[in-house]
């Protein structure tokens, strides 16, 4: 079952609601204080039993939840939410196979500004240049954020970044020392913790829209081996509820996107300023292939590498830090 | 700012894909640097130095494709913005466009990335794919021509 909601205050929200407080609720009330018959309360209640929720039918005193889904559903999300534009439509499924497609397609379609796209697993989640990007199922937060900003194509670059700097702020404010390689990749300690995937629809000279996805590792107690990667529940050695991460990195995604509507240098100064990458010897592969010294972020966000030779500017690629085996071998 | 610092500067904007480079300080010292055409032929709109050669060979193709009628109306499409030029989504994926295909208007022509920023150039006519004029998976300069189209 998928769902589309634009609003916080529909009827199945609204019943969940009033089974959250914790008590034991009668057909009767919850069709009074929701306004639709009992029968479409009922019908309600089937739906969320249907969705995961455990609730309890008592033939004398009514309705009572005993547990709720570890799911990000809208009406999950609406009671954290603490954002203005974003998450106020929610796309939610299961399993979709790729958050970015779902958004692009609504997108397409006409979905408004800050609708984000939510899965809780992705059959071919994807990286760059099509790269499989693991989506362990209600383990972490697989999203993707439609933007649309007014703004010449010509200076789309930084929106790259923003991503990169919701997941920052987040993982700082917890207190997890993460950094930023270049582009956007989010690092704790060498493990990657977050991934984003920006894809723009271009309509001339303009943008067209954006869209943001983002992967984010909550949950998850283990990674295969061959993946260096980390979760914020490993870093914090505590599990977390995944719909208060997502609420709190929509904060900051949309006090960041406010920001850089207006201004982009800021953020070239915080990704210049967490940067994993500055100061190292790092190797450049894909597109060009060359190694050197990573020397600035330039205000339009490319990548500055100093070779011997002279200064590259680095718009794409993949970047790496060289291991200090190969550096002595030479 | 000293001129040593002007220096700097021009020697950076010089050697990057930049052409315009404008800056303000906090005691509202504003510099704006250009790169400065290369005068020969009049440039049509701003077009990046180093996109010289690709638009020789653009003036050269325009002229062999026009050659058996004249009327024939073709269309460059060019490059919004900086990034490495990719011609299909994935590596192991089919080209979004070949030579000789006709094209929607919405159609994507190619993706230019810049830092992980897909960016998917679609066509804006119905049209058919003369020429694709830059090699996939690499760098492409400001307004550097990609596709030679022609209305149909």
């Amino acid at each position: 079952m998928f769902l589309q909601r634009y609003d916080s205050q529909d009827k199945m929200t609204q019943i969940l609601f009033l089974l959250s407080q914790g008590e034991t609720v009668s057909g009767e009330v919850m069709s009074q204080k929701v306004g639709v018959s009992r029968n479409a309360i009922w019908k309600q209640i089937n739906n969320l039993r249907e969705l995961g929720y455990e609730i309890l039918a008592e033939t004398k005193s009514g309705y009572r939840l005993v547990s709720r889904p570890d799911r990000l559903y809208p009406m999950e999300f609406w009671p954290y939410r603490k954002t203005i534009n974003f998450g106020n439509t929610i796309y939610w499924d299961y399993d979709i196979p790729s958050t970015n497609d779902k958004a692009q397609e609504l997108a397409r379609a006409g979905a408004e500004e800050g609708t984000i796209v939510l899965a809780e697993t992705q059959s071919q989640g994807r990286g760059r240049r099509g790269r499989a990007w693991q989506s362990a199922p209600s383990q972490g937060i697989y999203l993707s954020l439609i933007l649309r900003p007014v703004h010449p194509l010509a200076e789309a670059s930084p929106y790259t970044f923003l991503g990169a700097y919701a997941v920052l702020r987040f993982c700082r404010e917890l207190g997890i020392p993460a950094l930023v390689k270049w582009p956007n990749d989010i690092h704790v300690n060498g493990l990657k913790i977050s991934g984003i995937l920006t894809e723009l629809s271009a309509t001339g000279q303009d943008i067209g829209h954006i869209v943001l996805g983002l992967g984010l590792n909550v949950n998850q107690k283990e990674f295969p081996k061959d993946i260096p990667a980390t979760s914020l529940s490993l870093e914090l050695k505590q599990p977390l509820s995944r719909v208060d991460v997502l609420a709190r990195l929509l904060v900051y995604l949309e006090e960041g996107y406010r920001r850089l509507n207006q201004d982009s240098k800021w953020l070239i100064q915080v990704m210049r300023e967490n940067s994993l990458l500055l100061g190292k010897e790092v190797v450049v592969t894909g597109g060009v292939e060359l190694e050197g010294t990573a020397e600035d972020i330039a205000l339009d966000g490319a990548l500055l590498i100093r070779t011997p030779e002279k200064l590259v500017k680095v718009w794409a690629g993949d970047v790496s830090v060289r291991p200090r085996e190969l550096k002595k071998d030479k | 700012m000293d001129l040593r610092d002007v220096k700097d500067l021009v020697k950076l904007l010089d050697e990057s894909n930049l052409f315009k480079l404008e800056l303000e300080d906090t005691n509202g010292f504003k510099l704006k640097l250009e790169k400065g055409y290369q005068a020969e032929k009049p440039p049509k709109g701003p077009i990046v130095r180093g996109a010289e050669s690709v638009i020789v060979s653009e003036d050269k193709l325009l002229a062999e494709m026009t050659k058996p009628n004249p009327d024939q109306e073709l269309l460059t499409v060019t490059a919004p913005m900086v990034g490495t030029f990719f011609r299909a989504p994935a590596p192991d994926a089919e080209p979004f466009a070949k030579e000789g295909i006709t094209v929607e208007p919405g159609d994507t022509l190619c993706i230019i990335e810049a830092m992980k920023l897909m960016n998917e150039i679609t066509a804006e006519f119905r049209g058919r794919i003369v020429k694709i004029l830059a090699e996939n998976g690499q760098p492409v300069e400001y307004n550097q021509p990609l596709f030679l189209l022609e209305r149909v």
